[in-house]
């Protein structure tokens, strides 16, 4: 090879780029020459002596009049070289991290145009958006924070561990967990201003909290005193009734307070499920608009999560894709529907569960009932007062069995249709959740209007809280027992004795044990979670208007929930066996948020806006709706205004905060994405 | 700076956050990670000449912690290497997680993606691309009957010309249907 320059085209790489070979001083010196903003006028290379350093020497003024010639702007006059250059430069230099090349070309080129321009040299580049120093701190500053805060978020490590070991359907619980969990974590925030203003109320007033009478009184007994125990812990009553988690004895000062907070705890739920609304619309619009039929490619190409860096977390993703694909593949096979047959079949289906549905509220609405019934049986005012505790507990007991027969009877009829596993999932939770929701409204309707006042109930707001938490305190119950003492009696009964066993005669009798218990194989139950979250909090949203404090004892079920759901996922390896692609499974889950969210707006607009408040407890003691709080409140002038205006204050910082989070961010993921898809299609039109 | 002593100069580390994605932080922690793996060949001063002329085997590559368990590894390691040895000089080692980081703009990602599903080189994903990638997502979880499956479904899906391979643009528009293709190709120094 000469010295001089001889240009030879080595290969195209794949993207439209080609490498440039110059030859200088028998060493070939990659240089780019491509379609990436070069002037397009013919020019000659000139050759440039390489220092030691990789840097040549300074060309002067008519090297660079070869390198680029002037060029006339639309007014005839002739832009200068030297504005040229520089402005072509900077533009360059600011897109070379952009280019597909290694680095070693694009030092090169860095080092040529950093030649050719003066102006440029020892400027600081970047290819970001040029920052003041101010914006530079506080650019690093957010960095730290987010990434401080990357490190602790304990939240986060956690949902990437469950995903590794469980798939994205599971995940998805999690998420539903953590999102209620802040949920009732800042309506609990908010109701303590309620706590607040009560204990801080006057005690001399007539209208305080030791004047109120509530359901019963803390001295009633009945005949055995663990079963007033019982009664206490598990039906709110006792000195749990007379405590500050119900309503019915905080003082009339708090009257506004109150009602100003429940009114917030729905803003603040509406902005939550909404944000989880949207979620799912955009992700069906943007499903429906990037051809939702392509379902094998974006597993294929999804590429390799790098933060399952374990073996164990590595297997576990090479087996969840593997079933996600061999399900796929198993609803393509799926036969098509052949007509009448099974379109009947399916019809079917349908009919029987809204029979079921049906049915199950009737039992519902009878238990409620029966607490009336049992109190003509009593023969003195003790033994009518406990028989109606027994039937409070009785109904919530009645309730869970009932909704567990219905899943069962539902699981059996969603086995009746050839549906995917996705679609049979998606079925058996629409319709399993649509029978709890209408089941605890049954409940809620059966006691705001077959509560008959008399002098053994005197307050039905109490009476209603107490069915709420007695229900909530069940589900709560239900995760302990699971988390705690189901498996130290299969530890016991089947684990301890198997192992004994099976070193004395190496025959294993546990997994025959396991059969007869449960025929099929133990799983982690996608849907009979989420039926109890959903109804954990469609409880507390019928709960919060008569219950300050019912938001905080959710929190302590739902952090139950997460532990023993951990407990399943890791200690126990319990997997679905119906299987949820996380986002169609997130998306869903809190979509059906909002069906809970609209079955209990009817009987929460009941107790504040219809029925009238219970002459001798609650706040709103004497007035005759709940929302005359607003103008009939015993504080002085001074007090309302304050309090109405920190009220005020405190939901619109929420309201705002909780947009702030939610929504730019999925309006920017949205915009982005349109932006991207307008680009591709260009891309592809031009070929 | 004390009695350190800098890995880099000024000049080299504004050098290398211009052509990367990569900030000095992460520069540097790459330097200290290029040298763990070298074990030591790598000099505490990085001198141009150094930055080209000192490789990593991919012996040594394979066991980083940040490697050793993903499937493509073989694959990331020969395309960014020179001679598809898979053996990394400092350069290129930078140039693999300039490709993966947070900051680097989805074309570039597709560009690499597309360059470590392309197992023959070809400038296509041909069938034996795509079931050579299944094959390493799924390691042996699937039956060749199944893959083959997959692969067939792949192309019906995402092969518009149907020339029965994917070009680069079609791959392209075919990430774009990949919610989680953004999350999973990003490596954290």
């Amino acid at each position: 090879m000469n010295s001089h320059t001889n240009i030879d085209r080595a290969e195209s790489l794949p993207f439209g780029s080609s490498r440039v070979y110059e030859n200088v001083n028998n060493q070939n010196v990659p240089l780019l020459h491509g379609n990436n903003g070069y002037p397009h006028e013919s020019r000659t290379v000139i050759e440039t002596p390489f220092t030691e350093t990789g840097y040549s020497s300074q060309p002067n003024d008519a090297t660079l009049t070869e390198m680029y010639p002037s060029r006339t702007s639309s007014d005839g006059s002739v832009v200068t070289l030297h504005d040229n250059k520089v402005e072509d430069a900077k533009v360059k230099l600011s897109k070379l991290k952009l280019k597909k090349q290694p680095i070693d070309l694009k030092r090169v080129e860095r080092q040529r145009l950093l030649r050719n321009s003066d102006a440029i040299k020892g400027d600081s580049v970047d290819a970001g958006p040029q920052m003041n120093s101010c914006g530079k701190i506080t650019w690093r500053f957010k960095g730290s924070i987010k990434h401080a805060f990357s490190r602790i978020n304990v939240v986060r490590v956690l949902n990437k561990m469950v995903q590794a070991q469980a798939g994205g359907g599971v995940t998805a619980i999690f998420y539903l967990i953590e999102k209620l969990l802040l949920l009732n974590f800042l309506l609990g925030l908010l109701l303590l201003a309620v706590l607040y203003m009560d204990l801080s109320a006057d005690d001399s007033s007539s209208n305080n909290a030791e004047a109120c009478i509530t359901n019963c009184t803390p001295t009633m007994n009945c005949s055995n005193e663990s079963v007033n125990l019982f009664h206490t812990i598990f039906e709110g009553k006792g000195i749990i009734e007379s405590s500050k988690l119900f309503a019915g004895t905080y003082s009339s000062d708090a009257e506004l307070a109150y009602f100003i907070c429940v009114i917030a705890s729905g803003s603040v739920s509406i902005v939550i499920v909404g944000e989880a609304l949207v979620n799912w619309i955009l992700m069906q619009q943007r499903l429906k608009s990037t051809n939702c039929f392509t379902i094998f490619t974006p597993l294929v190409f999804k590429g390799w999560n790098f933060s399952t860096a374990k073996r164990l977390n590595k297997k576990a993703d090479e087996q969840h894709l593997a079933r996600e694909l061999q399900l796929m593949m198993e609803a393509e096979q799926l036969p098509e529907i052949d007509g009448f047959a099974t379109a009947r079949k399916r019809i079917i289906v349908h009919l029987a569960s809204v029979f079921t549905t049906l049915i199950g509220l009737i039992i519902v609405y009878l238990c409620v009932r029966c607490t009336q019934i049992l109190d003509y049986f009593g023969s003195s005012h003790r033994e009518v007062v406990c028989q109606r505790f027994l039937g409070s507990f009785g109904t919530s007991v009645i309730i869970a069995i009932t909704v567990k027969v219905a899943d069962i009877v539902f699981k059996k009829l969603g086995l009746m249709e050839k549906r995917s596993h996705h679609d049979q999932l998606f079925w058996l939770i629409l319709r399993g959740l649509t029978f709890h929701l209408m089941t605890i409204g049954m409940m809620a309707y059966s006691e705001l209007y077959s509560v008959v006042e008399d002098e053994t109930c005197s307050c039905w707001e109490t009476s209603y809280a107490q069915q709420i938490y007695s229900m909530v305190l069940l589900i709560g119950v239900v995760q302990v027992m699971k988390l705690t003492i189901l498996p130290m009696l299969r530890v016991c009964i089947v684990k301890a004795p198997a192992s004994l066993v099976k070193c004395i005669t190496r025959h294993r009798f546990d997994k025959k044990v396991n059969k007869f218990v449960s025929k099929s194989a133990p799983e982690f139950k996608l849907a009979s979670n989420v039926y109890t979250l959903i109804r954990l909090q469609t409880l507390c949203w019928l709960a919060i208007p008569v219950s300050p404090m019912m938001p905080l004892l959710v929190c302590l079920v739902l952090f139950i929930c997460l532990l023993t759901n951990m407990f399943n996922v890791f200690v126990l390896k319990l997997r679905p066996k119906l299987w949820f692609g996380q986002a169609r499974a997130s998306s869903f889950f809190s979509t059906a948020l909002c069906l809970s969210l609209a079955v209990s707006f009817l009987p929460i607009t009941n107790v504040m806006f219809m029925k009238k408040p219970s002459s001798d407890c609650t706040p709103y003691r004497g007035n005759e709706k709940q929302y005359d709080a607003v103008w009939s409140s015993e504080s002085g002038p001074d007090n309302v205004m304050l309090l109405v205006l920190m009220a005020i204050i405190v939901e619109i910082l929420l309201v705002i905060l909780l947009t702030a989070v939610f929504c730019p961010r999925v309006l920017v993921v949205e915009s982005v994405h349109k932006r991207r898809q307008r680009k591709q299609q260009s891309m592809i039109v031009t070929g | 700076m004390g009695n350190k002593v800098a890995a880099f100069t000024e000049d080299q580390l504004e050098e290398y956050q211009v052509c990367t994605y990569l900030n000095r932080q992460n520069i540097l922690r790459a330097h200290r990670l290029f040298r763990q793996v070298t074990g030591g060949d790598a000099p505490k001063v990085m001198n141009r000449n150094a930055t080209a002329t000192v490789t990593a085997p991919f012996s040594q590559l394979d066991k980083l912690p940040l490697l050793k368990d993903n499937p493509f590894r073989r694959r990331i390691c020969q395309v960014f290497s020179e001679d598809a040895s898979g053996n990394l000089n400092f350069d290129q080692f930078l140039d693999l997680f300039s490709a993966f980081s947070d900051a680097a703009p989805r074309e570039i990602k597709v560009v690499y993606a597309f360059k470590i599903y392309d197992f023959d080189e070809d400038g296509f994903l041909g069938g034996e691309d795509l079931l050579a990638a299944v094959q390493h997502l799924t390691h042996g979880q699937l039956s060749p009957e199944e893959c083959n499956s997959v692969v067939k479904k792949v192309l019906e899906e995402a092969d518009l010309d149907c020339d029965g391979r994917l070009s680069p643009s079609e791959f392209s528009h075919t990430i774009l249907k990949c919610p989680y293709f953004l999350q999973n190709f990003k490596l954290r120094v």
